[in-house]
């Protein structure tokens, strides 16, 4: 699937040559734009048409995204310890500039 | 000399660049520990649900910064108090979050930098794309993707076995340039126009960062995974 990137970012190939979408190659250089919603709309498109005729790809895509909301959702249980925020609270009251 | 403000701390490197001892443009007047001599009052409440959404993301970039609780929570509250001092800088409507790590990475360069970590000596070697989803899908690995059930489903398999504490060595394994612009968007959702504000730095930049950060985050979380060590 990986064929030689033509300009633009575009690949048409074989038989869906009369589709807009992106090679492997193209479709990757954006994988991090399109786990971070970062793409517009019409780009984000075009991946996902990728996506759907590249089963190599689709599995692929799906674990970095998986994998990027497993670690967000653990580091999310992190949070400032209860007594801090107390002291930062009423730090504010007793510290009037 | 408006463009040596531009460039934080002498001798090591923040965020890719040298530093020149200077404090981050428009950041000087918060390291100033007695604040304004006459500020405008500032409402504690208004301030509170201004900024308070923030405070467990600035607290997880306090822990990256200091490496330890301690730290974090005094470099927090620091932070905090000078945010509330200088609350009138403050433009309502544009980014609190930005502002806040911001004014925390500042007074982390001014006040902490003597405890400051650099990320471990990192060998850029066999960088590649998908390197966690590689060793997992490939037949006859050893290590956590070595089970043929597990490599069925390598989502699975590595998911379970990542916890708080390795996410975090991993991170702080980065190289610092390299650990802010990942943290930022992996952990805390920042958008890239948000984390250029934060770090002071042009979006094509944070995408570079995030492309190159992103597979050694992918390759240290492996090798913590399997017990290894990340200096190459």
């Amino acid at each position: 699937m990986d064929e030689p990137e033509k300009d633009g970012g575009w690949e048409k190939a074989g038989e869906c040559a009369s589709a807009d979408f992106y090679s492997c190659e193209a479709a990757i250089r954006r994988l991090n734009e399109y786990l971070d919603h970062e793409l517009t709309e019409a780009d984000r498109v075009t991946v996902l048409k990728h996506l759907e005729f590249c089963r190599p790809c689709m599995s692929r895509f799906t674990f970095e995204q998986t994998l990027v909301i497993s670690i967000r959702q653990k580091i999310s249980h992190l949070c400032v310890p209860a007594t801090l925020k107390e002291k930062l609270h009423s730090l504010l009251r007793n510290d009037k500039p | 000399m408006a463009e040596l403000e531009l460039q934080p701390i002498s001798g090591q490197l923040f965020n890719g660049q040298p530093n020149t001892g200077q404090p981050p443009f428009g950041m000087s007047a918060i390291l100033d520990e007695d604040g304004p001599a006459s500020p405008p009052p500032t409402n504690p409440d208004l301030f509170e649900s201004e900024m308070n959404p923030h405070l467990d993301a600035l607290y997880r970039n306090g822990l990256r910064l200091t490496g330890n609780s301690n730290d974090a929570e005094d470099l927090l509250q620091d932070t905090y108090l000078r945010a509330y001092r200088f609350f009138y800088q403050y433009q309502p409507g544009t980014n609190a979050k930005a502002w806040l790590f911001r004014i925390m990475n500042t007074v982390f360069l001014n006040d902490y930098r003597r405890k400051s970590r650099q990320g471990e000596t990192v060998s850029y070697d066999g960088l590649e794309d998908f390197f966690l989803y590689n060793r997992l899908t490939e037949d006859g690995v050893t290590g956590v993707g070595g089970d043929r059930s597990e490599t069925e489903n390598p989502e699975k398999a590595v998911l379970e076995k990542l916890d708080i504490e390795t996410i975090q060595r991993a991170i702080e394994a980065l190289p610092i340039e390299f650990r802010d612009t990942v943290a930022l968007a992996t952990l805390e959702e920042m958008s890239y126009q948000e984390i250029a504000e934060t770090l002071e730095i042009p979006v094509g930049t944070v995408r570079s960062r995030l492309s190159r950060g992103r597979k050694l985050l992918q390759r240290a979380l492996w090798e913590y995974l399997n017990g290894e060590e990340t200096r190459g």
